[in-house]
């Protein structure tokens, strides 16, 4: 009830003119942004935040929610006719998205992706209407030893899911922890690895790193693309529909990546990209014909699109309900609660009700709007992939210059950006997951703060962690995903290593 | 092979890191008041972490793999335009405020164009002016917000 009367009061603040126009303009630009190659919803919610300073928090939020859900639903674009994901979840809708867009049914391949979408959003966030609240309830409950468990799971699922290798997600999450600590104490006063630099007193801010992890970083990466000549612009043929047949053998893909979008968003940590691997995994065992996926199969557009929009509002109920990221583009959104000051988790539901509700309601009219974005305007929209790269890699770093030096009108914050931007350049070097780093960052101050907490009202008794059934569930969890992960990669490596023999000579 | 030496160059810096980082907690204040942790116990962990993933890292490195290379090779040619994009980026960042939004804006983006749009000189003036002067605008005027003024009069 309280849910029904929560979402009816949200729709009523989601319809005002002014929420409807910042609600656009989020799933707007996220549907642009997904139609440029490899720029995801980190980057371009990074690349907006500072943009939105000076708003009200809740337009502000509606908008680069919309960004968010708007990168999900558009990513197919790109994977569809450029055989280029537009962001990592929609990998999977490359393996037959592309192979229909070559047999000349782009335009099939397209609808049913935005359809998938719109079915799975809908659905998606009726979900997260009907969960959200019970998990804050239930939420409520948890202590200072329950958040540090609840935390540190969220952290080790982030660490051990995302990318080839447990030890460099481990990495950088200690990174992104180390940097959460420098600054001042909040707990003493004491300041910390600042280095006698006044302005780190305050700690570094976490729009610099997102900012410069994702979009200076995505410039770098769009300057060597751009030089080697592997962005380049396509042109769109085929007709914008699709048929009876079609929609007979995708609306229960959809279905079924729904069910999987969601339960993976729900998890912390897994992201869509799992979501989407899961659903096309499903979509391949239970067909009749599981051979001919790969070369154009309907169903694996159909679901894995579902499953990405789904993860997204599976993501939305543990941001909202438990104050934990499920994704990077998440733990981006969550800095950007941060920034406006407001802590997502159960409190907010007591706090804030109108915000939190406005927020969930303003995605069913976010995805409205995406669907008449992507089915009937998607050939003009995707008109953006005639633009240069080489002009579009300009305009993303001069937005990132005068968002960063307007966020405290600092110099130095221009090269610590640019400092996290060569960072986020070396991880995708060598090969090392960001989410992880931005996990640690953002939920750094808040696992410090509950480890503190509990450990004063144990008197410094570290058993408090393990007293408690649900500290003690989470953290057995927690130690057992980092072991299945361990030894699943493990297991991975010596496959690779087995199919791909060292040379000889050389040692094992 | 690459990779293998890439993670191990991971390794050694995310140890070194991890000591360096270990050996500046002793620079933190311990002030007596009733906290059992106080500030220096929770970075202690993070470093000690950190040191056991290099470790973890570097087990790895040991392990037989796939050297299959992750990241296409065709862009690496260019990593040396990147540091010369770098290197524009950080005087542009330098200038920034001395010289103004508008100028150290239009020149930057001038010397981009020049290396991303070779030989359309015409084209990557009036394209960085254009871009710069309508950044400039949403900015300032739509958004209210501040950028410096620098050289330019008012």
């Amino acid at each position: 009830m309280e849910s029904f009367h929560g979402i009816v009061g949200g729709l009523s603040v989601a319809v005002l003119p002014l929420s409807l126009l910042y609600t656009f303009s989020g799933v707007f630009i996220g549907t642009m942004i997904s139609h440029l190659p490899g720029i995801g919803p980190s980057a371009g919610i990074a690349l907006l935040i500072p943009i939105t300073f000076g708003m009200d928090p809740m337009m502000a939020l509606m908008m680069l929610s919309g960004i968010y859900y708007g990168c999900m639903y558009g990513g197919a674009v790109t994977a569809i006719l450029l055989n280029m994901p537009g962001d990592s979840a929609a990998v999977m809708t490359v393996l037959d998205g592309y192979p229909l867009a070559r047999q000349g049914r782009a335009g099939a391949a397209l609808t049913i992706a935005a359809v998938s979408s719109f079915i799975a959003g809908m659905i998606g966030v009726t979900l997260l209407v009907l969960i959200a609240a019970p998990l804050a309830r239930f939420a409520l409950r948890f202590g200072p030893a329950e958040f540090f468990a609840l935390m540190l799971f969220a952290l080790t699922t982030a660490t051990s899911l995302s990318g080839k290798s447990v030890a460099k997600g481990l990495i950088a999450v200690c990174l992104g922890l180390m940097l959460s600590t420098i600054g001042l104490d909040l707990q003493t006063g004491v300041s910390r690895f600042v280095f006698g630099i006044v302005q780190l007193q305050e700690g570094i801010s976490f729009l610099l790193l997102v900012v410069g992890i994702f979009a200076i970083a995505e410039g770098a990466r769009m300057i060597e693309g751009t030089l080697a000549g592997e962005i380049h612009t396509v042109e769109i043929k085929g007709r914008l529909w699709f048929t009876r047949e079609d929609w007979r053998a995708a609306w229960p893909a959809a279905l079924r990546g729904c069910g999987v979008g969601f339960t993976c968003g729900a998890a912390p940590g897994l992201g869509g990209t799992i979501a989407a691997m899961m659903s096309y995994v499903l979509e391949k065992r239970i067909s009749r014909q599981p051979e001919k996926f790969g070369t154009g199969m309907i169903q694996g557009v159909a679901g894995p699109e579902a499953s990405v929009n789904a993860d997204a509002c599976g993501n939305f109920a543990h941001l909202l309900a438990l104050g934990i990221p499920g994704s990077g583009a998440s733990a981006v959104l969550m800095g950007a609660f941060i920034l406006f000051g407001l802590q997502p988790g159960p409190m907010l539901f007591q706090t804030d009700p109108a915000l939190v509700w406005g927020l969930i309601a303003s995605m069913y009219v976010g995805n409205v709007m995406l669907l008449v974005l992507n089915f009937p305007l998607v050939g003009v929209l995707a008109r953006i992939l005639y633009i240069p790269p080489g002009l579009l890699t300009v305009f993303i770093l001069g937005v990132t210059s005068a968002g960063v030096y307007s966020f405290r009108t600092e110099p130095l914050d221009l090269l610590i950006a640019l400092g996290f931007g060569l960072m986020g350049y070396g991880f995708r070097i060598v090969d090392m997951p960001k989410a992880p780093l931005i996990f640690g960052m953002i939920l750094g101050p808040r696992i410090e703060q509950s480890f503190r907490q509990a450990m004063t009202i144990s008197g410094g008794d570290p058993m408090v962690f393990i007293r408690s059934p649900i500290a003690l569930g989470l953290l057995l969890i927690a130690a057992g995903t980092l072991a299945f992960s361990l030894w699943s990669k493990r297991r991975l490596r010596r496959q690779a290593g087995i199919a791909c023999p060292p040379p000889a000579g050389t040692s094992p | 092979m690459m990779e293998r030496r890439g993670d191990l160059a991971l390794a050694g810096i995310a140890a070194l890191l991890a000591l360096g980082y270990l050996a500046a907690t002793q620079w933190i204040a311990s002030p007596q008041l009733p906290d059992p942790v106080g500030p220096r116990t929770f970075p202690i962990l993070i470093g000690a972490g950190m040191l056991i993933a290099s470790g973890m890292l570097f087990l790895e490195t040991r392990a037989p793999i796939d050297d299959a290379p992750l990241v296409p090779e065709a862009p690496a040619r260019f990593r040396g335009s990147v540091l010369a994009a770098l290197i524009w980026t950080v005087v542009y960042y330098l200038l920034f405020e001395p010289v103004g939004y508008l100028p150290a804006t239009s020149v930057y983006s001038f010397g981009l164009l020049c290396m991303l749009n070779r030989g359309r000189h015409v084209m990557n003036v009036g394209t960085a002016l254009a871009m710069t002067g309508v950044l400039y605008g949403v900015f300032v005027h739509l958004l209210g917000i501040q950028l410096p003024g620098g050289l330019l009069p008012g």
